[in-house]
């Protein structure tokens, strides 16, 4: 297993740098940039903005740029005196003097994301990896809670579906699944915060608490209201999911020779129908637990602006559209973490759930 | 048992249900904020409304704006500002202010506020080492300096009428903190934790807490000499209008937007305005400082160069092949029905302008009759501008005639109007041009596209034609980087559609140097100019539109003004 573990994590090495390679390249294409979005206006001169976007070093070719984020720049010009000037550079990607006005350029004081510095944010002016650990926490807790609440809800649901075939329960819940697979989340958290939120007064309408003058959030138990609405929302489209799988599965399982001999050996139907096919039924679910992984991330940037839901989700949302390269570059690499160890969860509880599996 | 533990269950269901509605406690002003997070909480670097609605409240600056009249104000008070001029003189030769400050301020740690500290805040600025956006004031102003602790000299490079308005562009830092910190590095100052967290401030209130994507927050500063009555500000950060909106309408938080925008959509607004008469909440309405309009590019498009060359000369640029020809301009202003635009598309909340500018700013000229409905001149002023129905078929576009100025006989008169998309008052009202300009022979090729691909074809002059709005229009009325050669420069000026009439890069110089600077005679130089633009229409004037501050009833005691939602904090009343 520790061979398997290790075989899949060097295989996902190359994948890992293509993904951040394209992710760049699609960033640095897109028109427009940082500048232009925050400090466009008629007092602000083109001169000023020329400024600051140097600043930033996105008016710096692409391979040099995408070199920045991935291996740093104080080796791309580096002060030996420490007088805070550079004094040598690495010349054939960055000149002492590139803008050519007789003086040195700052020497480079980014170590670049393989040594674990994700850079720093352009409009947030913070760490990149500040930015994530102060959201990080609140993502988490909304895509943990969705996961476990569809997984509590679907699977009992798509094996009493499955049991009940034909009948009432059945068919409610098949209906039900395709109305939730269906409708868009951001649609349905709409209708739910106009209906629980507005007009009925249950819930809050958005946010993750209300903290105080400090700052500060009152216990988790305390704010737990919070999290119905946007776990019920983003839950809803797994719950159809797992439903339909496991009842799919569980109505194969229920053919087979040993449930019938369960049948015959007297156990009572919740014994047989829980303990003994629930089981088996079990697989679609650990292979649907990767992509399910993957789709947190993404549901994440919609429930959590529509939410107002403090999480890595909506700092995605607002990042890409202010073109936050440094952020989304985070963001890309956290998620792509995410979805391979995603699936190989999947692979894993594979073999735990079913040990005919070996792994080779 | 089993029926024990539902119960429990249920009962613990109901009141995790129950606290989502609790109130906030007494004398706490909740705002919401759809700008995302505060970038920085430094007033040199800030450069949004939600850095803004901050730093208004907890730095000072060097003078009050009357919030009736938006004029600079010698002494009195707009809470708001934490302005510390008391008075200040201009030399004969106009290139030397010389102010005299108030006393009594002092920073939250014991710290006198004085003319060091704006010279100090002066010269970080000055430096170019830090992100600061405000580089206009050193347009004008070649040095500050503190004659002592309450007397300021500011020497001008030029006398320039827009110094004054530049020299409150920026709040005020606190020297004796922030220069020990930066060790005489001024490009260290966006390093500073400083900018999350400003512990050492002057402004009615003292910075409480930011909690990432969640709210800032600021306290009650029990020493200021101007003392207000709210406990504390806090900025909900919503993302999503909508749902803020709803906040609002809940009694979550007590106002739409926060101190420096008003954000009730125009959708919204008779809605609101309707609840408001019966009681429900305040609101308050007022005409924006910005601006819808048309850019019309007048130079050629496929060979974008500046509006002057190296030498400082006017540059050929070539012509727009139709909206080069200013009849072709005029013949467009009277094909469409302002009424449509206005009623149609931004639900009526909005006011026709005749030129640059809105009726919010002092140099904007109300006399000037706007652009009016009249198909059958802007038919008559094409055909004499070249472009006639060739075939009698409404279906197709006028043809381009050999009395065509710049379009090649036999050319269809057919553009690209591009906007951005996700405004749905612009995309609504460029249907209605579309579709207007269509019924007299004019194919417009409408498109929306994303913001930032917009902006490069805009600053990158590749354009036909754009509907864009301009928000917060400066005070002054000084336009030289929009409509003089000056802003001309392809990637980055602000001259986008390559406009120069001499005759208006000689009024801007004269009212921006004009002696002592007297308001009436520069408005006088300003009307001109209006005038000009009107006639000539390098942008299309659209409208500007209504803005509209929500209130809840809790908060008592409210006077707000035109883009000053809260300039008597001092006397908020916040009922729980």
């Amino acid at each position: 297993m520790i061979k398997f573990i290790i075989r899949r994590l060097v295989q996902s090495i190359p994948t890992f740098f293509g993904i951040t390679l394209l992710s760049y390249l699609l960033l640095w294409l897109a028109p427009g940039s940082v500048v232009e979005r925050l400090y466009l206006a008629p007092n602000i001169k083109a001169e000023t903005r020329a400024r600051l976007a140097a600043q930033l070093g996105i008016d710096d070719p692409f391979h040099i740029q995408y070199l920045r984020w991935l291996a740093g720049d104080d080796w791309l010009r580096w002060d030996n005196d420490g007088d805070g000037i550079a004094d040598a550079s690495f010349t054939p990607l960055a000149p002492l003097d590139e803008d050519g006005d007789g003086l040195p350029e700052p020497p480079g004081d980014n170590y670049g994301i393989l040594r674990g510095d994700f850079g720093r944010s352009f409009v947030k002016k913070q760490p990149v990896l500040e930015v994530f650990l102060a959201n990080l926490p609140a993502t988490l807790e909304l895509g943990i809670a969705a996961i476990l609440t569809s997984l509590a809800i679907g699977i009992p649901v798509g094996v009493l579906s499955a049991v009940t075939r034909g009948r009432l329960f059945d068919n409610v819940s098949r209906v039900m699944a395709v109305i939730f697979d269906a409708v868009p989340n951001f649609y349905l958290a709409y209708i739910l915060i106009f209906i629980f939120a507005v007009q009925l007064d249950l819930v809050p309408i958005g946010g993750r608490c209300v903290p105080n003058l400090y700052g500060v959030c009152p216990p988790f138990h305390v704010r737990l209201s919070y999290l119905i609405l946007p776990t019920f929302v983003f839950a809803a489209g797994f719950i159809a999911l797992f439903s339909r799988y496991v009842r799919t599965s569980t109505l194969e399982v229920l053919s087979q020779d040993y449930i019938r001999t369960a049948h015959a050996k007297g156990l009572s139907p919740q014994v047989v129908n829980f303990r003994h096919a629930m089981r088996n039924a079990m697989m679609p679910v650990a292979t649907l637990l990767g992509p399910i992984i993957t789709n947190v991330w993404a549901g994440a940037i919609v429930i959590e602006t529509v939410f107002a839901w403090p999480g890595l989700g909506r700092i995605a949302f607002t990042s890409a559209i202010q073109q936050d390269y440094p952020v989304v570059m985070g963001i890309v690499i956290f998620a792509s973490l995410g979805t391979i160890l995603g699936f190989l969860l999947s692979d894993i509880l594979y073999v735990m759930i079913d040990p005919r599996i070996r792994i080779h | 048992m089993k029926k024990l533990i539902s119960v429990l269950l249920l009962l613990a269901f109901f009141s995790v249900l129950g606290a989502g509605a609790s109130a906030q406690e007494g004398g706490i002003l909740i705002g919401t904020n759809f700008g995302g997070d505060p970038t920085t909480i430094n007033p040199l670097l800030t450069n949004n409304t939600v850095d803004l609605s901050l730093t208004e409240f907890l730095f000072p600056s060097i003078y009050n704006i009357d919030p009736e009249t938006r004029a600079p104000m010698k002494g009195g008070r707009n809470d708001q500002d934490n302005g510390l001029a008391l008075d200040w003189t201009l030399s004969e030769d106009g290139l030397t202010y010389t102010f005299t400050l108030r006393d009594d301020v002092t920073w939250n740690d014991g710290t006198p506020v004085t003319a060091h500290d704006y010279q100090f805040t002066f010269e970080a600025l000055a430096s170019g080492e830090t992100s600061s956006p405000r580089g206009s004031v050193l347009q004008s102003v070649e040095s500050v300096e503190a004659i002592d602790d309450s007397t300021l000299v500011v020497n001008l490079k030029l006398a320039s009428c827009r110094a004054l308005d530049e020299l409150d562009d920026f709040g005020i830092l606190p020297k004796h903190h922030i220069e020990p910190l930066i060790a005489g590095d001024f490009a260290e100052m966006d390093n500073l934790e400083y900018n999350k967290n400003p512990d050492v401030t002057s402004g009615v209130f003292n910075f409480g807490a930011l909690v990432a994507d969640e709210q800032t927050s600021m306290i009650r500063n029990e020493n200021h000499w101007m003392s207000v009555s709210p406990e504390g500000y806090i900025l909900r950060n919503v993302p999503d209008q909508l749902v803020g909106i709803e906040q609002f309408l809940a009694g979550e938080v007590n106002s739409v937007g926060t101190a420096g925008s008003a954000s009730v959509p125009a959708v919204r607004m008779q809605e609101f305005r309707d609840r408001a008469e019966a009681g429900e909440f305040q609101v308050y309405e007022y005409v924006d400082d910005g601006l819808t309009f048309v850019g019309f590019n007048l130079a050629d498009r496929s060979n974008p160069i500046n509006g002057l060359d190296e030498d400082g000369n006017p540059a050929d640029q070539g012509k727009h092949h139709f909206f080069g020809d200013i009849r072709v301009r005029q013949a467009i202003a009277q094909a469409v029905n302002y009424a449509d635009i206005i009623e149609g598309a931004a639900e009526g909340e909005g006011v026709q302008v005749n030129s640059f500018g809105t009726p919010a700013l002092w140099g904007y000229d109300a006399s000037i009759e706007p652009w009016q409905y009249n198909p059958e001149a802007a038919v008559a002023l094409l055909a004499e501008a070249g472009f006639v129905d060739h075939d009698e078929d409404p279906d197709t576009p006028l043809v381009a005639t050999e009395d065509a100025l710049y379009a090649e006989a036999g050319a269809e008169f057919a553009f690209e109007l591009l906007t951005n998309s996700g405004n749905l008052v612009r995309e609504a009202a460029g249907t209605v041009i579309q579709d207007q300009l269509g019924q007299i022979g004019i194919a417009v090729d409408f498109q929306t596209i994303e913001f930032g691909p917009l902006v490069t074809f805009l600053l990158g002059q590749d354009f036909d034609a754009i509907m864009i709005g301009f928000t917060n229009l400066a005070q002054d009325t000084d336009a030289r980087n929009v409509f003089t050669p000056v802003g001309d420069t392809v990637g980055g000026g602000f001259n986008f559609v390559s406009y120069r009439n001499d005759r208006v890069t000689a009024l801007y110089d004269e009212a921006l140097s004009l002696p002592g600077c007297d308001l009436s005679e520069r408005q006088a130089l300003y009307h001109e100019i209006s005038q000009i633009l009107h006639d000539e229409l390098p942008w299309w004037w659209l409208f500007a539109p209504f803005s509209m501050y929500a209130e809840s009833n809790a908060v008592q005691n409210w006077m707000p003004y035109a883009e000053t939602r809260y300039a008597n904090m001092a006397n908020l009343a916040i009922s729980p």
